[in-house]
């Protein structure tokens, strides 16, 4: 087991130093892409927080949603047995034919997936919803 | 030398070389010797370089503001630099507002690459420096009627007028041909992204009607391609991936909501409510299609999306490596959830 600083602790300090130490310090392009690095610096202090729960939500979720059990599963890591399951979903969303009310199933499924990633990428961002502006 | 260095100094070296070719130019043009002064390099664009610059002649010391956009390099050239300024002034004319293009030339000794040189238009650019102006002055609601005349205005120039060379469908229509691309560039994910495979479900099976007729569509009208100054929408700028299309495009894209840079609630650009640019564009002439508006619209946060998901790309296989590009992989889920919006179920 590492030391301390923990990775969320040493994000969070890399973070800290870009945004109080080095930006002040710089102006125009170098100024704006330090932006970015701090940025995605919170990013994934989030993400080491929050990653692996909203991994573990989004497998259950396909695999619900695709009728399969622990037993169809991929061996192997969290990651790559998502990634899978996303091209289950992706394969049969490129179908003719669905079952009834599998369209509506899958939407509900990718929103709560989709608002769990912009958890990690961008809080807050779902508090707008544009389905106001439609029809 | 240092990658910051190397972009400073590279850019040094550009601003000389821009100001002699033109300063040359100019001086062939005007028959007088002419300086060049206070060169500004605009941000903008990585499709097209823009300089801001003045002219003074020697004959008679008058000072002109202008702005010479080039090529920067010979890669990506999307549309011959003397086509797009003959699509200007074909825009113009037809009562679109628009920089003045004085000069064309594809001869790439003077500035390093073709390029056309403008009237340097008065006024802001930058997208929420632009929204705050434009909430100072109480003008949103009026740029939104503009754009919707300036759209009438580009439609109702007849398509055959313009340059040959402007990609255009062929046998397909409009919307079959953005879903033609929409599908490749959605085979060259780097990760399966099955919203995306309902966006495309969704796009194929509710087609738009296909349009009255086809017109020149800008293509990327939005907030950040326009200049705004305290009595409303001065120019529309950047005309490089004009095309002939369907005119339901060019008022889609505008709205999406990557481009309102947090007012969300004001559906076109940020400015203010779609009525006020329906409104527009019809006292300008222009026929407006709800569902295919709603079409173009779905399509285009999708394309977004799929853009900034080849950005990630092209940083990660070394196309086009930097920081930007890499956190641009993670902007997608944005345009994922903007999509899902866009096709709740009914009653949902």
């Amino acid at each position: 087991m590492q030391d301390r600083p923990d990775s969320r602790e040493l994000l969070a300090t890399l973070g800290d130093y870009l945004e109080a130490e080095l930006m002040p310090a710089l102006e125009g392009p170098l100024n704006y892409r330090t932006r970015v690095a701090l940025n995605l610096c919170r990013i994934l202090e989030r993400e080491v927080r929050l990653g692996n729960s909203f991994l573990l939500r989004e497998r259950q979720r396909l695999c619900r949603l695709l009728g399969l059990g622990p037993e169809d599963l991929l061996p192997g890591a969290l990651q790559d047995q998502v990634e899978d399951l996303n091209q289950q979903l992706a394969t049969d969303l490129a179908r003719d034919a669905l079952p009834a009310g599998f369209e509506t199933s899958a939407w509900d499924a990718l929103m709560a997936t989709t608002r769990d990633k912009l958890a990690i990428v961008r809080p807050g961002y779902d508090r707008y919803d544009a389905a106001e502006e439609t029809r | 030398m240092s990658e910051a260095a190397r972009v400073q100094e590279s850019a040094i070296d550009r601003k000389a070389r821009v100001a002699d070719g033109l300063s040359g130019f100019l001086g062939a043009q005007w028959g007088t010797g002419v300086s060049i002064e206070g060169m500004v390099e605009t941000s903008a664009g990585a499709r097209r370089g823009n300089v801001l610059f003045d002219a003074v002649r020697d004959d008679d010391g008058s000072r002109l503001p202008l702005c010479v956009t080039y090529l920067p390099t010979l890669n990506i050239e999307l549309m011959k630099i003397s086509d797009e300024a003959a699509l200007i002034l074909l825009a113009e004319e037809g009562g679109v507002p628009v920089p003045h293009v004085h000069f064309a030339s594809e001869d790439p000794s003077w500035v390093g690459g073709p390029f056309f040189i403008s009237d340097r238009v008065q006024g802001e650019t930058v997208p929420r420096r632009v929204l705050r102006q434009v909430a100072a002055d109480g003008t949103g609601h009026q740029i939104v009627e503009s754009l919707g005349r300036a759209f009438a205005a580009l439609h109702q120039i007849p398509a055959s007028k313009a340059p040959e060379s402007l990609g255009r469908p062929s046998g397909e229509t409009p919307s079959e041909m953005a879903l033609a691309r929409l599908a490749e560039q959605l085979d060259n994910l780097l990760q399966p992204s099955p919203v995306f495979n309902l966006g495309l479900r969704w796009l194929v099976r509710n087609p738009p009607a296909p349009p009255r007729r086809l017109s020149i569509v800008h293509g990327d009208v939005r907030n950040g391609n326009i200049i705004v100054d305290h009595g409303g929408l001065a120019a529309v700028l950047d005309w490089e991936v004009a095309k002939i299309g369907d005119p339901m495009e060019d008022l889609a894209w505008p709205c999406l909501r990557c481009w309102r840079f947090g007012e969300d609630r004001r559906e076109v650009g940020g400015f203010g409510a779609r009525e006020g640019l329906i409104r527009g564009y019809s006292e300008g002439g222009g026929h407006f299609d709800a569902h295919s508006f709603h079409w173009w619209k779905v399509l285009g946060t999708m394309r977004w999306g799929l853009g900034l998901a080849g950005q990630a790309r092209g940083h990660l296989d070394g196309t086009f490596s930097n920081i930007v590009m890499a956190a641009s992989g993670r902007r997608v889920a944005e345009q994922e959830y903007d999509l899902l919006c866009l096709l709740r179920p009914r009653g949902h």
